[in-house]
């Protein structure tokens, strides 16, 4: 299982890259499908997921769209325009930090391999 | 995935009333989460399974989530009207502004009587508490789904978008009645003279403006939230 420390610093990258795959997310439905995609390896937790979900949407890179679904409102998110465009630099953020870590963690591997 | 029983509703909606949120945005993510969650699991598993939500979503976390998200509120409806304000002078809207402002303008001119230039003056204001009084109905019908989910909680819940924009609304009513009522105590005796309708027409034109871009503001918000 994967350290919540690594995580967090990467949730934000994580929350964009599925809400620019799937039009529209809610909060349970992101952590599913993170648990989905890696089969378990990494797990968000709801501590961490929220406060990044407002956190966004306060940054303007998330928008809100409330439902009502079997007699509760549901919340959901979707990326704004400014959203789509931080999309791409936080991945290449994200990608730029996993192949110097590589770099760190097996000085032989080249840099164009690295992800 | 199940549907839940009404048991088993109770039971989370039970468990979110110890958390004490007023947010009803906040409420309504939390609810959801949890019925989610537990819509996954068999029957037998319930109570350990929300035994387990329990432990996440502590009281101080909850608390931390909504104060947070209060915070953020605030700053986005704040930056949100500052920047309609803005788009009436600065975009091709500001013949919009202009036209408003000639307006007002003009009937100040108009006006023969202290009475005239009190009614241009209290315009604004009574379209302000107007929208005031909407404003708030509209909340409290967006948010009764809500409401009536945690009705036994004991505390108000309220829509935390809705908070800043009402105070919004009430400020220029409360500031007039300070600014009527303050000479007055103090026996001030103001002669303006041929000042006042100039005076009045700027008063007016900025609380017509202010107006405007909360109205606008709610227009917006109303997309996204429960407004």
């Amino acid at each position: 299982m994967s350290s919540n420390a690594l995580i967090k610093g990467s949730l934000q990258t994580i929350i964009l890259k599925l809400l620019e795959e799937n039009e529209k997310m809610y909060g349970y439905e992101i952590t599913q499908k993170v648990k989905e995609l890696t089969a378990g390896e990494i797990k968000i937790t709801e501590g961490a997921l929220y406060p990044a979900l407002h956190k966004l949407e306060a940054e303007g890179l998330l928008t809100t769209e409330i439902q009502q679904v079997d007699n509760r409102v549901r919340k959901y998110y979707s990326l704004t325009k400014d959203g789509q465009k931080e999309v791409s630099s936080k991945l290449a953020e994200l990608q730029s930090f996993v192949e110097s870590m590589q770099r760190i963690i097996n000085p032989g591997l080249k840099p164009e391999l690295g992800f | 995935m199940r549907q839940l029983n009404q048991l088993e509703l109770k039971e989370i909606q039970r468990s979110i009333f110890h958390k004490e949120i007023s947010s009803a945005e906040v409420l309504a993510e939390i609810y959801d989460h949890y019925v989610s969650h537990l819509q996954e699991f068999p029957e037998s598993e319930f109570g350990s399974q929300l035994l387990d939500l329990e432990q996440k979503f502590t009281q101080s976390y909850c608390h931390s989530i909504q104060a947070k998200f209060n915070k953020s509120v605030r700053e986005d409806i704040s930056k949100t009207q500052w920047w309609v304000l803005k788009s009436y002078f600065c975009t091709s809207r500001w013949i919009y502004a202009v036209g408003i402002l000639a307006v007002i303008f003009y009937v100040a001119t108009q006006t023969k009587s202290q009475q005239e230039i009190g009614l241009l003056l209290l315009s604004p204001l009574i379209l302000l508490t107007l929208m005031y009084i909407i404003f708030n109905w509209r909340v409290a019908k967006k948010i009764r789904p809500i409401k009536s989910i945690f009705k036994e909680m004991g505390i108000p819940i309220t829509s935390s978008v809705s908070i800043p924009i009402s105070e919004r609304l009430y400020l220029p009513v409360l500031l007039a009645q300070v600014l009527i009522y303050f000479p007055r105590l103090f026996s001030f005796d103001l002669d303006l003279g041929s000042l006042l309708p100039g005076i009045a027409a700027v008063i007016t034109s900025l609380l017509t403006l202010y107006m405007l871009s909360l109205l606008e503001v709610w227009k917006i918000k109303s997309k996204t939230a429960l407004l």
